[in-house]
This record gives structure tokens, sequence and C-alpha cells, in this order.
């Protein structure tokens, strides 16, 4: 038995084997990051804000349509045990304060409302937005307050599931909402949006409807 | 025989008979207040046999499940995936917005900088254990 034809018998199928292997690539399947579509959506129908009042993180009352008036206004509903879309958006929107400046950034409120009021206290509210920027503003109340808040924005409102034992899921919307500064909702912007993506809507937002 | 030998090496060098899964890009967010935080990666099967990852693992956390984040008209919803397939020949990636792994009950709450051990069982190819370092929330990839 010749060993060079043992070699060439064994590397050959072996090559064309491996090529083989790696020659079907089916498409990859998940949500990577998202990229592309990930700027500011303008609403068909612009709308209100609304005049809900909730608790802030000092326990006191907050009206929002008189508190944020003036201000271009980024309102989210979230939660803080949240471990993706909340942290992430949150993170991405002060990164993206961070890098514009003050004159830009002390036209701007960010309002996270909690639609787990149950674990979400004004304190724990308060040390989790301090993790992003201590400028955000924080706001809880009973359940049937932060349903009626989002009801208001014409969300539906976030539910609860069960999960493993104790535990529990919420759903909730990903956008956070724009107002512009004459108090219209008028843009939406979805998960995805990256920081310097923040960084060149915030101040388009702020000037709207003129340029930046 | 030296051809039928020859036949069972390339067979079981080639992976052909089952899935070849790979783990990789792994990395975790930190925990905000050490509570909650998410791991991601990314799994390629570029076998010939499906698997499926029956079961994930992450080092010092009391809990660790792959979540989903599906959106129903207006609204994003986080859903426990049960088993999670990994068809032959495909690549699922857990990323921001798609699926996690959720750790909760942290023994000690991981900071940026640290490493977490993430093992992933699957039904047919076994356990693979991957290095995913801690990042802060915020950190773009």
């Amino acid at each position: 038995m010749n060993t060079k034809r043992f070699l060439l018998g064994l590397v050959l199928p072996a090559a064309l084997l491996l090529l083989g292997c790696e020659g079907r690539r089916a498409p990859s399947v998940g949500t990577p990051e998202a990229g592309g579509a990930s700027a500011a959506r303008e609403f068909p129908n612009p709308r209100p804000k609304p005049d809900f009042v909730l608790t802030d993180t000092e326990g006191q009352p907050f009206a929002f349509r008189e508190a944020t008036e003036g201000k271009m206004t980024l309102l989210f509903f979230g939660y803080t045990n949240c471990p993706d879309i909340c942290p992430v958006h949150m993170a991405n929107i002060a990164a993206g304060l961070h890098k514009l400046p003050d004159e830009v950034v002390r036209q701007v409120s960010v309002v996270f409302v909690t639609v787990d009021p149950e674990r979400d206290t004004p304190e724990h509210l308060r040390l989790w937005l301090d993790h992003f920027d201590r400028s955000f503003i924080g706001l809880t109340g009973t359940q049937a307050e932060v349903d009626s808040a989002q009801v208001a924005m014409r969300l539906p409102p976030a539910y609860r599931e069960a999960a493993e034992g104790d535990a529990y899921l919420v759903g909730h919307s990903a956008h956070v909402i724009a107002f512009t500064r004459d108090g219209m909702a008028r843009f939406a912007l979805p998960f995805g949006t990256r920081q310097s993506e923040w960084a060149q809507e915030i101040p388009r937002l702020v000037a709207y409807p003129d340029k930046p | 025989m030296i051809r039928r030998l020859a036949l069972v090496l390339l067979l079981s060098a080639c992976g052909r008979e089952g899935p070849a899964v790979r783990v990789g890009d792994a990395y975790a967010f930190e925990p905000v207040l050490g509570t909650v935080g998410a791991v991601y990666l990314t799994v390629t099967n570029s076998g010939s046999a499906p698997d499926t990852v029956a079961g994930v693992e992450v080092s010092g956390a009391l809990v660790a499940m792959i979540h989903e984040q599906v959106t129903v008209g207006d609204r994003v919803e986080m859903r426990h995936v049960g088993p999670l397939p990994v068809a032959a020949g495909s690549t699922v990636v857990l990323a921001p917005g798609g699926y996690h792994v959720m750790i909760e009950g942290m023994e000690q709450p991981p900071v940026a900088g640290d490493t977490l051990d993430v093992t992933l069982r699957f039904a047919r190819a076994g356990s693979v254990t991957v290095r995913a370092p801690v990042l802060p929330y915020g950190t773009e990839r």
C-alpha cells in the first residue's frame, strides 16, 4: 500500500468536505442592535401634551404639562427592573445629551414614568436615574395613575405578566416620545437610536420648527 | 479497510453527523443598581443538524433566562424564551432589543471590568462556556 495514495485519499475528500461544511449559510436570525432606520419618526397627527399629575422622586406632585412647559420634552414609560430596553435607552439619551452644549441641554426635559410603581419607589427611581443623569425626572403614582398617563398618550397601558416564582415581566412601549417646545408630541424615537443620533436629533427637536 | 478508516476520520473531523456550535462575541451590561443585567452573545451552528439551547447559566447569578423583546403594535413585550432553536447552518444573535439573557440575583453584583462565565447547555452538543466582559450600559458596539 503506498502512503501517498492513502494520504491523497484522506486529504482530498477532507478538503472537499470542509468546503461543504462552510458552503451552506442560512441567514442570521435574532434582532441585532438596530441600525439604519432609527431617526425620529414624525407623528402624522401631532397631539398636545397631556396634563396628567404624577409624583416625582422627591414625593412632590408633578403636573407634566405645566412643569415641562417651554422645554423640549422626551417622555419614556419603563421600569427599573428592565434589563434591556430601558437602561439602554436612558444611557443613550444621557450620552447624546452629554455631547451637547449647555444652552441646548437647558432646554430639554427627560421624563421617565415608571409603569411598575409597586417596585419603583421614588427613592429607587432616583437612584436608578442618577446612574444615567441627575437631571432626569422620574415619575410614579398609583397603578391607575400611571396607566391613565399612558392612555393620555394613547399608548396601551403596560401590563404585568407572571414569570418564575414571584417575579413578573412588564410589557411597555419601546418608543421615546418627543414633545417640541410648543407643547406638541410630534416625534417618536424608536429603540436602537444611537448616541450620535440622539446628539443630532436633540438640537433639531429643540429648534423645531426652525433648523438648528 | 484503510478507506473505511479514512471515511470515519473524515466524518468525525467535519462534524457532518451533528450540530457544530460555536458561541462567541459574549458581553454583559453591568446591572444598574446591582440587581438586573443582561448578557448578549452569538451562537453559530455550522453543522448539518439543528441544535437547541436548552438552558443557560451565568456565574454568580441566581437566575439566568433567555428573553426576547417582541413588538406588538406600539408596545414591546419581554417574553421568556424556552428552548432556543439553532438551525443547522444558522447564526442566532442575542443583542439589545432582541434576545438577551437576563441575569438576576447576583451573589456579588458585577461591575464594568469584571468577567462572567456564561454556560449554554445545548440539547445535542453539550455545554459550552464562554467568558463575557462586563461593560457599562451605553457601551455601543
